[in-house]
């Protein structure tokens, strides 16, 4: 009957009973609560179809961003405005890079941070004890002093937001310019198939003739992957490239390779070529299992390593760092994509110690969180994890600072919405809480991105901050956690500066506990001693 | 406003109404489009409905005085005020700065003469200027050839510029197309109803369900940071933005045609499977077919066509091919992609004459497949120019495309399943579709009223995020 009734309908009768019944079965998903959520527009929530977007007269229309025309033709100051509408003040005023300008050294008032240089951040690094992050600032402080060679270094490990090394380039390239730039840093010495990439350096091999083990997927059972948690086996005809850069404001120039590799009593010979000149064989046999280092001093300028298993047995590499006389700064940039921070207990307790300090490394950071994400877990356990791992990093070491990085926002799009996972805040509360037992400092990089539902306003700026994943930033997203980050460690080193000046005026390395050491009263970047500052000697690093 | 948002669909039900309930006065709602149009195009930003007012009027009047007199030098002239107010808008706003950039990276590169600050135009490109410039040189031109004589009827001339389902992305219609169907009654037939809710849907799946998806879990991160993929799996991106744009872009020309059909009018088709080319020149017949068939009337042959001397052949072909290219965007990438499809194309050409083929020749069917396939590739890999940020972006993609690692792990299911999906529905016959519709078609109305509220509720659910613009929307 109902065919014989659309038959006799004009045209115009389809089309309105069509629409009819649309509007009918949407009318039922406001009358039948289990279909509410097919709802087309949610009163109260949204504001009006139609109406809604001659409110928002003047905005920039959300493009596919690529193309040229929107970035060509939006002018900075606008552009600023609009990022500030959408993500805060806060978070726009870091886009983009801004210019650093070390002050003179050599000053008689000694190192000072004026505040304007960290001016824009709404969120610091805690640090209630004031032992998480002491070690890297009294390194810090005198790289600032510029100390004949004093260099501070930093490694970052992470997960895949820390891999694309564009939160620690842009961290890199700030503390350089500010403190100086000691190199580049560690690389792996070759990445294989793996995705890996570093900014402001030189880096190639040919990836079918290595094999690589890495520390996320357990592939050794020694658990001996090396300071950047992958080891590359070099094989007959291997060979690997490390080179300065060619632009850019650092990373230019280089005075030392150190080879980081793995003496073992079958071990094989590498070859070393600096400037595709021959330079040394080196033999990566020993009695026993251990960790080795071949250091290259070079005169200050560009250069490139080139490595090449030679013969014999097996040669299994850790990574390379580049590196200058310095003063300055040194920040590795360790990102395994895929990982989880658990991951890390796959590393040998003593070979991970032994090879930290080898690098002289003063801060460790740990920014996981992201893979952790989508786990089903409560609070607790991923608190139980990260105490474990800060424990098998740290190992108790006073010398060593440690800094627990805050995963970025991840959302999930539920019918078009995007809205935080729920586990962000449980790993997010698990990490500070760990930190703060292990005495590390914590960043909490969700915050300073907007905390709640910072991905979905991310997303929808303009420049793009977020990736649509939901769970990657942009370039321009990383590089403004970046920025944020680096004025973090700003601010936190300004107020060590001020309570060292106010509690040891006459020594910069004074060993002994003051009052406003031991009156621990938990706020946000209070100080506490009793920790050697002189962390430097206490490292076996021949390098610094 | 986008086609895929609520906005649009109560904003069409609310012009459709409008449009039928003023049946009886033919100028009254040619007028009440005409202001829906506008609006339309006002959500978007209102000052730059001031330009499109503009060309309407000056093509307008060009029309009109083209037409009024037979010296043909006067003609030549109010042809020459059009031509230089719509391509002059056109230059200003899109390719003003490209220019002034070029011209500074240039004399840097080869002079060593360096200009800090380039002359810079802050200005917002105007959307569907590209799409409603060619639309109103097509009038001017057809009344000077004499091919179209010009209404007298403003309403239905601005009507004609602005209507709003092909106002931003196309297709580019002609007047000669859309005019004499305003100057007929205009009537709704039954199988218009049903194409035009049935394009409006499909169109609606394609761009919801399958270019963003693609969009947001494959192409976008791999193009964000190639660095972080494989080379398959960059290999596999290319694939996927492939696919993301023809459903984009053929996604908008549906929901385009189906509005117009329910307003009993009819637009061009804009798409034919292209994919299923077997040649560069076949795709372009077969792609954006608005946009070529418009530049080959009227720039191709004007110009001498293939009927010039061999090289002037040649030469019109590259040229028009290269405008067809850069007709996408200002930047390099663009200039590159547009030299690599001109180039293609008169390399085609040269192989086709020497071979001493001619249109009725068929190629069996593993001849043709093996066409098909690096016809594919060819436009596989150019669209690494078409998609990437900067010259820069591209550099990186291809590296990682030839960093011989084969990784596919980040590749995951869902993508795999509408990769394969999508490309094999691409190469099946055009009847299966067709069967579809018809079973649509048979549908009453009340069933399918019902069939798209659900069509729209998945789509509502798979959505990928709150609304993600066409791709050429910024042409």
């Amino acid at each position: 009957m109902l065919k014989r009734i659309h038959e006799q309908l004009t045209p115009l009768q389809h089309l309105i009973t069509v629409v009819v019944f649309m509007l009918g079965a949407c009318m039922l998903t406001y009358l039948i609560p289990p279909i509410q959520a097919l709802r087309p527009w949610i009163p109260g929530e949204e504001d009006v179809p139609i109406v809604r977007l001659f409110k928002r007269w003047g905005e920039i229309p959300a493009f596919a961003g690529h193309g040229g025309s929107y970035r060509s033709t939006a002018g900075e100051g606008a552009g600023t405005e609009r990022l500030a509408e959408a993500v805060g003040e806060t978070v726009a005023a870091n886009l983009g890079t801004k210019p650093i300008v070390a002050p003179p050294t050599g000053s008689e008032d000694g190192v000072r941070i004026d505040p304007s240089e960290y001016a824009g951040i709404s969120v610091r690094i805690e640090d209630p004890s004031g032992r998480g992050m002491r070690a890297f600032y009294a390194a810090l402080e005198k790289t600032a002093r510029a100390d004949t060679g004093a260099i501070t270094r930093v490694g970052h490990y992470g997960d895949s937001s820390i891999a694309t090394d564009l939160i620690t380039s842009t961290v890199r390239k700030n503390l350089q310019a500010r403190f100086g730039d000691a190199g580049h840093g560690f690389l792996l010495a070759a990445k294989g198939y793996i995705p890996y990439k570093h900014r402001g350096v030189l880096q190639s091999s040919n990836p079918e003739s290595w094999e690589l083990r890495e520390v996320v997927r357990r592939q050794d059972r020694d658990g001996r992957y090396g300071y950047g948690g992958v080891q590359s086996r070099a094989m007959r005809g291997s060979w690997a490239r490390i080179g300065t850069a060619k632009r850019g404001d650092v990373g230019k120039q280089a005075s030392r390779f150190a080879i980081y590799y793995e003496e073992q009593p079958r071990g094989g010979k590498f070859s070393v070529r600096i400037d595709r000149e021959d330079r040394d064989i080196v033999s990566t046999k020993a009695d026993a299992v251990g960790d080795g280092v071949h250091s290259i001093e070079v005169p200050d300028g560009p250069h490139s390593i080139e490595l090449r298993y030679h013969r014999g047995g097996p040669v299994t590499f850790y990574g390379v760092a580049v590196e200058r006389e310095g003063p300055g700064v040194v920040y590795d940039s360790l990102g395994l994509v895929g990982a989880r921070a658990n991951r890390l207990l796959n590393f040998d307790e003593a070979h991970i110690r032994t090879q930290i300090e080898q690098r002289g490394t003063d801060l460790i950071v740990l920014g996981f969180g992201g893979n952790e994400a989508s786990d089903d877990r409560t609070e607790q356990m991923f608190y139980e994890d990260y105490m474990k791992v800060l424990r098998r990093m740290r190992q108790g070491r006073e010398d060593l600072a440690c800094l627990v990085f805050a995963p970025l926002d991840q959302a999930r799009r539920t019918r078009g919405r995007i809205r935080t996972l729920p586990t962000i805040s449980l790993i997010v509360a698990a990490q500070r809480r760990a930190a703060i037992d292990s005495d590390c400092a914590f960043y909490d990089t969700w915050q300073a991105m907007g905390g709640e539902d910072a991905m979905r306003r991310w997303y929808k700026a303009r420049p793009r901050l977020a990736m649509g994943d939901f769970r990657h930033a942009t370039p321009a997203g990383y590089e403004i956690i970046g920025n944020m980050f680096y004025k973090a460690i700003l601010a936190g080193f300004a107020d060590y500066l001020s309570r060292e000046t106010s509690t040891a005026p006459a020594s910069s390395d004074s060993s002994t506990p003051s009052a406003a050491d031991v009156d621990s009263s938990g706020s946000i970047n209070s100080f506490d001693g009793g920790i050697p500052s002189s962390s430097a000697e206490s490292n076996t690093s021949p390098k610094r | 406003m986008l086609f895929n948002s609520l906005d649009y669909i109560l904003f069409l039900g609310i012009a459709i109404a409008g449009f039928w309930l003023l049946a009886r006065h033919a100028q009254l709602r040619i007028i009440f489009i005409f202001v829906a149009s506008c609006l339309f195009y006002m959500a978007w930003h209102p000052a730059y409905i001031v330009l499109i007012l503009g060309s309407t009027v000056i093509d307008y009047i060009v029309g009109l005085r083209i037409h009024a007199t037979e010296n043909q030098t006067i003609r030549k002239r109010w042809l020459v005020v059009s031509l230089v107010s719509n391509l002059g808008l056109l230059g200003l706003f899109k390719y003003f700065n490209f220019a002034s950039q070029a011209t500074a990276d240039v004399l840097a590169l080869f002079f060593g003469i360096e200009i800090s600050n380039p002359p810079f135009l802050d200005v917002l490109l105007p959307v569907g200027i590209s799409f409603y410039t060619f639309q109103t040189l097509s009038y001017t031109i057809d009344i000077y050839r004499r091919k179209l004589e010009p209404t007298r009827n403003f309403f239905q001339f601005a009507f004609f510029v602005t209507y709003f389902p092909q106002l931003v992305a196309g297709p580019i219609v002609r007047a000669s197309q859309l005019l004499p169907q305003l100057q007929r009654k205009i009537t709704l037939r039954d199988e218009q109803v049903t194409q035009g809710l049935f394009l409006i849907a499909t169109g609606m799946i394609k761009k919801v369900a399958i270019a963003d998806y693609l969009s947001v879990n494959l192409v976008d991160r791999v193009f964000d940071q190639p660095e972080l993929y494989s080379g398959a799996e960059v290999l596999i991106a290319l694939y996927g933005f492939t696919m993301q744009i023809y459903c984009d872009f053929s996604g908008y020309t549906d929901v385009a045609r189906g509005s117009a059909k329910l307003m009993g009018l009819e637009l061009p088709r804009n798409f034919d499977r292209p994919y299923q080319s077997a040649s560069p020149a076949e795709f372009w017949r077969r792609w954006h077919m608005t946009l070529s068939t418009w530049l080959r009337d009227y720039l191709y042959f004007p110009l001498g066509g293939s009927r010039a001397g061999p090289v002037r052949a040649y030469w019109n072909l590259w040229l028009t091919m290269f405008l067809i290219g850069i007709w996408h965007g200002a930047s390099w990438t663009f200039v590159f992609y547009a030299i690599l499809q001109s180039m293609a194309m008169v390399i085609h050409r040269f192989f086709y004459r020497r071979s001493g083929r001619n249109r009725e020749t068929v190629d069996g069917w593993q001849v043709h497949a093996f066409k098909v396939f690096w016809a594919l590739q060819f436009v596989v890999f150019s669209r690494i120019l078409f998609r990437a940020t900067s010259l820069q972006n591209a550099a990186d993609v291809t590296a990682r495309l030839g960093s011989g690692t084969f990784s596919v792990a980040q590749i995951s299911l869902g993508v795999w399943a509408m990769l394969i999906l999508t490309f094999a529905a691409h190469y099946t016959p055009k009847r299966w579709f067709e069967s579809i519709e018809l079973r649509f078609k048979s549908m009453p109305a009340p069933a399918q009223g019902i069939t798209l509220a659900v069509v729209g509720f998945v789509l509502s659910v798979v959505a990928t995020s709150e609304v993600v613009p066409y791709i050429y929307f910024q042409f």
